[in-house]
């Protein structure tokens, strides 16, 4: 961040902290936030915000408030007291705004004169972790201070746990040969402390139960996706028992597990929702193994799940079930690819 | 290249050498004389002599436009022309350097052939030809029609291509000695440079030979506004530079009395930035290409007016690439090597003089091969048949066409299962009816496709080796008139189309990376109007040509889709042309061309955000022709882009704003 703005972002940062006891507070969960990631290289991502109770859609809100809109590809977002974090890939910067989505800052981090590109956020309550595809974690500090940690090559989702941050290698521009770790970062000292294998070119990371979920797309050819589960304290990698699994999210109690794939045609097969308890183990099917058309995305935000789905060219569409997991409304998604949802 | 600043000191040398001497009135005098001489050629050769205009007479649409116009207009660089074109429509990525294809109503680029000369540039790598490569010096004609008509002496190849676009290079006049000269030297906007050489010359009785060299260079950093959101977002286009140098040896000769020989070789190179498409907030160029062509090609074919003519052509072409991507990303710069070869030869057969009646055979034999060093390339071979029978019949009223193109491929690679063969047959069917003297009307269809790529089948993870061929059944109904009043002549043509497309090869996304799948469904209809005329009026001669075209092409892959029914990206409902001048016998002329295009979409769902906002692109051109003791001098001035706006062919690369453009040309 330019030495400029220290002092300014040390007082943002301050005001973006969530108070002590405060951390993870619900809203009034009647807003939430549609993450819309776009198509790459067009700068067309945006948010639309979803009134649960009226059950609607307002359409490029960020833009609307902002007057510019958010860049190309937000790929992950991040509610830390009043303020959101987002992290928008192609532009390689973070935005800061407020609730209403008005910008506060924003974050651009360079590594030799160049700018790095943010992927996933996580954060300790404090401080906010940004994975940074050219092989680094970011520190958003507390403090205003950013500092960077070397971790595997082209990081992508990241995760706090216990004074670690969990941080997926993908290997992604090592193709072929995808990388097959998770970085440990002492988040103390910033540094890497340790590297367990998990499945090929892991990409999301989740933390419940006081454990670590890492689901991973494989190579694309032999080695197909999974999800593994590591126990942080003896670092022991065991397999959740899912076929063709896409995308993972957590309400904190259980992790929900998206799973598709394709037939030999690469014709889509239908996305299903299973879940899994991390001191009890595979629940099997959730709400009954419903169908999802084009499953794209999963999330869990305001005590609901929701399933984005996207054929990649048209706006998507969001299906949000209620706890219990009935449909409670199905709607446009304002924008393409829906990666998101966060209240 | 270090040639480069060599050549542009030669040039400007030359330059102020010729510019030193006195202007001589008189002599001005003679150059315009040989220029109607030009025009006189001209109106044989290309049948016109209005700018951009449609041919009327033809049972398929055509367009065609010759130096002179070239010339008037101040244009350089070949798609500067075909964008003028109704129904045509030029991809262009921005810049000098940038990617630039031809469309067809909407058709892909893959469905465009471009000849060179008879020769068919190929590329089973991509199957889409970068017009960027070529510009309009040495060039006497350049033409297309859509779709075979009228002439059943062409390559079997293209038979059924849904646009066919001819290069025909001028061969020496020699009018004035054994040997003749031009220098070109151009200097425009956004640091760009550029000089052609050509010369032509007798070797002896029978033959001629022609060289012709050219290099350019560009910085291409052109600041730029687009919009975003409520505002709009300024920068450079940085990563745009390019440097080109082409050269080109045409021999061409008679043997005997009755035959003629064309031999030639040419090479081109040039390397240039690759600044991608604009990423707001992070302007980053991370890639190059570095291209180098060598194509030698022949052609022998018998005297003409025999009664059975006979054509073989034979080519060789190598072309290899560098893209070398910088991105930060990688753990080092990544590079990739690409070799492509083709190896061709044809051969043309026609009984004519029976009657009303001409028959020919056409025979191509084509070679492809792919090398590359990305990852699991299977090193893909192919070869193609094409064979091609064709019956044409033309009395004063009628002239009809049919073809029947029968095409068969197998396939190799040295990794990997290779793409079954194919096999078709395809006809098409045209005909022209002279109904009044000057007023024809005309029908075609055809069923013609396109043979999936080498990236189609093969690029890893991507490629899909089960592809089918994708098939665009043609239906085309058109009226053409044409008068002359004394010095006046009017052309005026309209078309209404409907072109059906199946098996669309497209992209499909999957959960993990994308896949090429034969899945789309493409319904185009659409009509173009084209009215040209020119006018001698007294020491003037004025020009004028407007085309306008309306173009319904809806996506009808998917009834549940949201955009089932959406008009396909980059595709407008209107477009238009208009162009006019004045030119002097004295050789002083001026020119005016305005290209408007309406909104088109980015993206496949037809929604506000999803619009590139409709766009005119304006210019104009200044020119003056002297004589200089017995050396021809043209001086010529464009200010192109009028209006300065930055607006956007493909999203996310911004067209330069208003620049300038000076060339002066020497004629010995």
């Amino acid at each position: 961040m330019k030495k400029s703005y220290a002092l300014y972002a040390l007082l943002l940062l301050a005001s973006c902290t969530a108070p002590a006891g405060e951390e993870g507070n619900k809203t009034s969960g009647k807003k939430v936030y549609v993450i819309n990631n776009g198509t790459w290289g067009d700068s067309n991502s945006d948010i639309a915000v979803y009134d649960l109770k009226g059950k609607s859609a307002l359409a490029g809100q960020f833009s609307s408030v902002n007057g510019q809109v958010p860049g190309d590809l937000i790929q992950d977002a991040l509610r830390l007291g009043e303020c959101l974090y987002l992290s928008v890939n192609g532009s390689k910067l973070v935005w800061v705004t407020d609730e209403s989505l008005k910008i506060i800052d924003s974050i651009i981090v360079k590594k030799d004169e160049n700018k790095l590109s943010p992927r996933y956020l996580c954060t300790d309550g404090e401080n906010v972790y940004v994975s940074y595809y050219e092989g680094f974690l970011g520190r958003l500090g507390a403090d205003g201070q950013t500092s960077l940690c070397g971790v595997g090559p082209n990081p992508e989702g990241v995760a706090y746990l216990d004074g670690k941050v969990y941080v997926a290698n993908s290997g992604g521009y090592l193709y072929p040969e995808y990388c097959n770790t998770v970085s440990v970062v002492d988040a103390a000292s910033f540094s890497e402390i340790k590297r367990i294998e998990v499945n090929t070119n892991p990409a999301a990371v989740k933390v419940c139960g006081g454990k670590v979920f890492v689901s991973s797309f494989g190579n694309y050819s032999d080695i197909g996706p999974a999800v593994d589960c590591i126990e942080p304290g003896s670092g022991k990698v065991s397999r959740l028992p899912y076929q063709s699994p896409s995308a993972i999210a957590t309400d904190g109690d259980e992790i929900y597990v998206l799973c598709g794939g394709y037939d030999e045609q690469y014709n889509p097969l239908p996305g299903r929702i299973y879940h899994y308890d991390p001191a009890k183990g595979d629940r099997g099917l959730w709400n009954g193994g419903v169908e999802i058309d084009k499953a794209y995305s999963i999330s869990c935000a305001a005590d609901m799940v929701w399933v984005g789905s996207s054929d990649y060219k048209n706006n998507g569409d969001i299906y949000c079930f209620d706890k219990y997991g009935d449909l409670y409304d199905k709607f446009d998604s304002q924008g393409i690819n829906p990666i998101l949802v966060i209240e | 290249m270090k040639i480069l600043p060599f050549l542009e000191t030669v040039g400007v040398l030359l330059l102020q050498a010729a510019l030193l001497q006195p202007v001589c009135p008189a002599a001005a005098q003679s150059v315009a004389s040989s220029r109607k001489e030009t025009v006189a050629r001209d109106t044989l050769t290309a049948g016109l002599v209005v700018g951009r205009a449609a041919l009327t007479g033809l049972s398929v649409p055509a367009r065609r436009s010759g130096s002179e116009q070239f010339r008037r207009s101040g244009a350089l660089a070949i798609d500067e022309i075909i964008k003028g074109w109704a129904g045509v429509s030029v991809r262009d990525y921005g810049g000098i350097g940038g990617l630039k294809t031809v469309s067809v109503r909407g058709l892909g680029a893959q469905h465009t052939v471009v000849c060179r000369d008879g020769a068919v540039i190929g590329d089973a790598c991509n199957g889409q030809v970068d017009i960027s490569a070529f510009n309009l010096d040495g060039i006497e004609e350049l033409s297309m029609n859509l779709g075979i008509a009228d002439d059943i002496f062409v390559p079997a190849r293209t038979a059924l291509a849904a646009g066919i676009i001819n290069i025909k290079s001028a061969a020496p006049l020699l009018a004035n000695g054994p040997v003749e000269a031009s220098l070109r030297a151009t200097a425009a906007s956004f640091g760009s440079r550029d000089i052609a050489l050509r010369l032509g010359t007798s070797l002896g009785k029978d033959w001629s030979a022609s060289i012709y060299g050219t290099t350019l260079s560009s910085d291409g950093d052109y600041p730029y506004s687009i919009a975003n959101a409520a505002g709009q977002y300024k920068g450079k286009r940085d990563g745009a530079d390019c440097r080109r140098i082409r050269g080109e040896l045409r021999l061409r000769g008679t043997l005997g009395k009755r035959s003629r020989l064309e031999l030639g070789i040419s090479g081109y190179g040039s390397d240039r930035g690759l600044p991608g498409a604009v990423i707001l907030y992070a302007d980053a160029a991370e890639g190059r290409l570095e291209d180098k062509m060598l194509n030698v090609n022949g052609m022998w074919e018998n005297d003409r007016e025999s009664i059975w003519r006979v054509r073989t052509t034979a080519a060789y072409n190598r072309t290899a690439n560098v893209y070398t991507d910088f991105s930060p990303l990688y753990p080092e710069a990544q590079t990739d090597h690409y070799l492509q070869e083709e190896s061709s030869c044809g051969l043309n057969v026609m009984r004519q003089q029976l009657g009303a009646w001409s028959f020919g055979l056409a025979q191509d034999l084509i070679f492809n091969s792919l090398q590359s060093d990305i990852p699991f390339c299977p090193q893909p071979r192919r070869l193609s048949s094409y064979t091609c029978a064709s019956a044409l019949m033309q009395t004063d009223k009628l002239v009809l066409t049919a073809l029947l193109q029968c095409v068969a491929i197998g396939e190799r690679t040295e990794g990997g299962e290779a793409a079954e063969g194919r096999f078709r047959l395809s006809p098409s069917l045209s005909i022209a009816w002279k109904v009044l003297e000057g007023l024809t009307l005309r029908a075609s269809c055809r069923d013609g496709y396109r043979v999936p790529t080498f990236n189609d089948l093969y690029y890893d993870r991507v490629g899909t080796r089960t592809l089918k061929s994708e098939k665009a059944l043609q239906t085309n109904l058109g009226i053409g008139y044409e008068s002359r009043i004394r010095s006046v002549i009017l052309r005026a043509s309209a078309d209404i189309y409907h072109y059906e497309v199946k098996d669309k090869i497209v992209a499909v996304p999957t959960m993990f990376v994308w896949k090429m799948r034969n899945l789309g469904r493409v319904r185009m209809t659409g009509c173009e109007m084209n009215v040209s005329s020119n006018a001698k009026l007294g020491k003037s001669m004025i020009y004028a040509n407007i085309s306008g075209t309306y173009q319904r092409a809806v996506d009808i892959s998917d009834p549940s889709a949201k955009n089932y029914g959406h008009q396909i990206q980059y595709t407008p409902a209107l477009s238009g042309n208009l162009n006019f001048g004045w030119e002097l016998d004295g050789g002083l002329g001026a020119s005016y061309s305005l290209q408007a295009v309406g909104k088109r979409y980015y993206l496949a769902q037809n929604l506000p955000q999803n619009a590139l906002k409709a766009y005119f692109d304006h210019g104009i051109n200044l020119h003056k022709s002297f004589l200089v003791r017995k050396t021809g001098l043209d001086f010529s001035i464009s200010a192109l882009n009028l209006s300065g706006k930055n607006y956007e062919i493909i999203h996310g690369y911004p067209m330069p704003g208003r620049n300038y453009r000076i060339t002066i040309k020497i004629n010995i």
